[in-house]
């Protein structure tokens, strides 16, 4: 039972580390209707300044200052490659993104070699121990800070003339742009957002118990893909849905490897795609999906 | 030679030889017309005639149709709107209700308000423009907190005027706003279309509906296949023979068009001089 709750517990801080990264792919697809494959490599390039600004400046600042790098690379491709690219087609745009991203990881991985880095957390190793149940303090801060991010973003998206703007977008880009709503705004702030919201995902994935900042770590991100497609690509709700799903079953599958000894080792990785098949054969658009995602 | 145009006037839209391609195709062939300001004027047509497209023209939304104005100019009160983008023109005060009404169905009533006032900033102004069509629309504000897309298809061509009124236009653009709707329903929308236009907005609308419109513009204006073929003030235009029989479901007997007694001519509706007369045949066959 104390395995199963520590399990638990991991799980739910990597399922709102995921649901973070899900919830900026989300917002992408719903403003501009791309599916962004770039966004492991946001997150590494976000990760990456994190890791070599530390030393220089304190933790907080460089955290900053990555999160902004981040924000402003997406905004960068947005600007730059999404918005002059006049194809018919959103499935070009998203074929677009990967080279994208195989040109930004390419990058970031000559940069590093062989180097795995530090972030420099405050947290390090630490454990708190509650009732019989030992948790890493930093999966603690990881789900705090996710929860409290998901809840900013989830308010401003439903309260704010940025969100109300967004959401005309995502409905009825040409309605929205009667009502005076510049798509080109949207588009923009979604991307930015996005990606500084996947450099903050990046710092949780790179801290205790992973050893740091390496090539590994945009594989990792990857299973923010599964998070995002079984809760449905248009569904806010989803991403965070699917986030703790994959999350959660990855810490318990990884877990409990040992008596699921049969299906082979390293059937945690493996967990949250064949989750993210069993549910889309069930339900196509995704637990919270509206739209076919056929229209990807 | 500008027999055709309405008094001349100062501001107002004026749609000066307007051509229209999508791709390849050409939707508009030089129109012009005019909306003088105050005023509802129509522009009624069959459809595939071009009247959407005249609308996209005015609001800036034909690239979403890969579609571009390739000549003539567009201008509300001087300032030329052919050429900038939707939300700029939205900005210079005309603002379209579309076709179809587009309510943001998954969004609430006051959020799809919301929405209509972000082009025009915010603030006092926006809750100024909600108080108005809250006024005109009560069941809007009784609804405020309902989807947009459970309302019934009066109550959203409500909502679509008053999300287009909550940026505060000096000229409202109208596709057929009672498309669909049952007649009592229509009857309400076009009450309110005058009474918005009482309250100092021009009207630009575009109709099906011949009866309605003739009645609730001063001027009408009648595309076909992409060009003005006849235009007049409305209280002559809807006695003339042609537009009864073609809009208003008014049919003579076979046979009886030719020798027909009545207002001789077009009843004072005139059309541009260089253009041959459409053949009356066609319209029995």
């Amino acid at each position: 039972m104390i395995t199963f709750l520590e399990l638990l517990v991991n799980g739910l801080s990597m399922g709102s580390v995921y649901a973070l990264i899900a919830l900026g792919f989300v917002i992408i697809f719903k403003a501009t209707e791309v599916v962004n494959f770039a966004h492991a490599s946001l997150l590494l390039a976000g990760g990456y300044v994190v890791a070599r600004l530390h030393p220089f400046t304190g933790f907080w600042l460089a955290l900053l200052i990555g999160v902004a790098f981040a924000g402003l690379l997406a905004a960068l491709v947005e600007f730059l490659i999404i918005r002059r690219a006049n194809v018919g087609s959103h499935s070009v745009l998203a074929i677009v993104t990967i080279g994208v991203d195989i040109v930004i990881t390419t990058e970031l991985t000559r940069q590093m070699g062989t180097e795995i880095l530090s972030l420099g957390d405050p947290w390090g190793d630490s454990v708190v121990h509650i009732g019989g149940v030992t948790v890493a303090e930093v999966r603690i801060v990881a789900l705090g800070t996710a929860a409290a991010l998901i809840t900013l973003f989830l308010l401003a998206f439903r309260y704010t003339g940025w969100g109300v703007a967004m959401r005309a977008t995502a409905e009825d880009a040409e309605t929205a742009a009667l009502m005076g709503i510049r798509l080109g705004r949207v588009s923009l702030s979604a991307w930015a957002v996005a990606g500084a919201l996947a450099a903050v995902a990046a710092l949780f994935l790179c801290v205790f118990p992973t050893p740091g900042l390496d090539r590994g770590t945009s594989f990792a991100a990857i299973k923010a893909f599964p998070a995002a497609i079984l809760g449905g690509l248009d569904s806010t709700t989803g991403a965070l849905a699917g986030g703790l799903i994959v999350g959660v079953t990855e810490a318990l599958m990884t877990g409990y490897q040992n008596q699921l000894a049969f299906l082979g080792r390293g059937i945690g990785d493996v967990a949250p795609f064949l989750v993210m098949l069993v549910i889309l054969l069930l339900r196509p658009a995704g637990l919270f999906g509206t739209r076919e995602t056929a229209r990807v | 030679m500008e027999v055709t145009a309405p008094p001349p006037h100062d501001g107002g839209l004026a749609v000066s030889d307007v051509v229209v391609n999508y791709g390849p195709v050409r939707a508009l062939r030089g129109v012009s017309l005019r909306v003088p300001p105050g005023s509802i004027v129509t522009v009624l047509g069959t459809n595939g005639a071009g009247k959407t497209t005249l609308l996209r023209a005015i609001s800036g939304t034909l690239r979403f149709h890969r579609g571009g104005i390739a000549a003539g100019t567009v201008t509300w009160a001087g300032e030329r709107l052919s050429g900038i983008p939707a939300p700029a023109v939205v900005a210079r005060g005309v603002t379209q209700v579309p076709e179809g009404r587009r309510v943001f169905g998954r969004m609430t009533v006051e959020d799809n308000l919301r929405a209509g006032a972000l082009g025009a900033g915010g603030g006092r102004a926006a809750a100024q423009a909600r108080e108005q069509v809250h006024s005109l629309f009560p069941v809007l504000a009784e609804r405020a907190h309902q989807r947009a897309g459970l309302l019934s298809g009066g109550e959203q061509q409500m909502l679509a005027i008053g999300r287009a009124l909550m940026a505060r236009p000096s000229l409202l653009l109208l596709d057929e706003p009672t498309l669909g709707l049952a007649p009592l329903v229509a009857a309400r929308i076009a009450e309110t279309i005058r009474q918005i236009n009482a309250d100092g907005t021009s009207v630009l609308l575009i109709e099906q509906n011949a009866a309605t419109a003739l009645s609730l513009a001063s001027y009408a204006y009648v595309l076909e296949v992409g060009e003005v073929a006849l235009e007049g003030p409305t209280t002559e235009l809807a006695l003339g023979d042609e537009v009864r029989r073609r809009y208003l479901g008014v049919t003579d007997a076979p046979g009886d068009g030719a020798g027909r007694p009545g207002p001789p001519g077009d009843g004072g509706a005139r059309r541009p001089a260089a253009r041959p007369r459409p053949a009356l045949a066609r319209w029995f066959a």
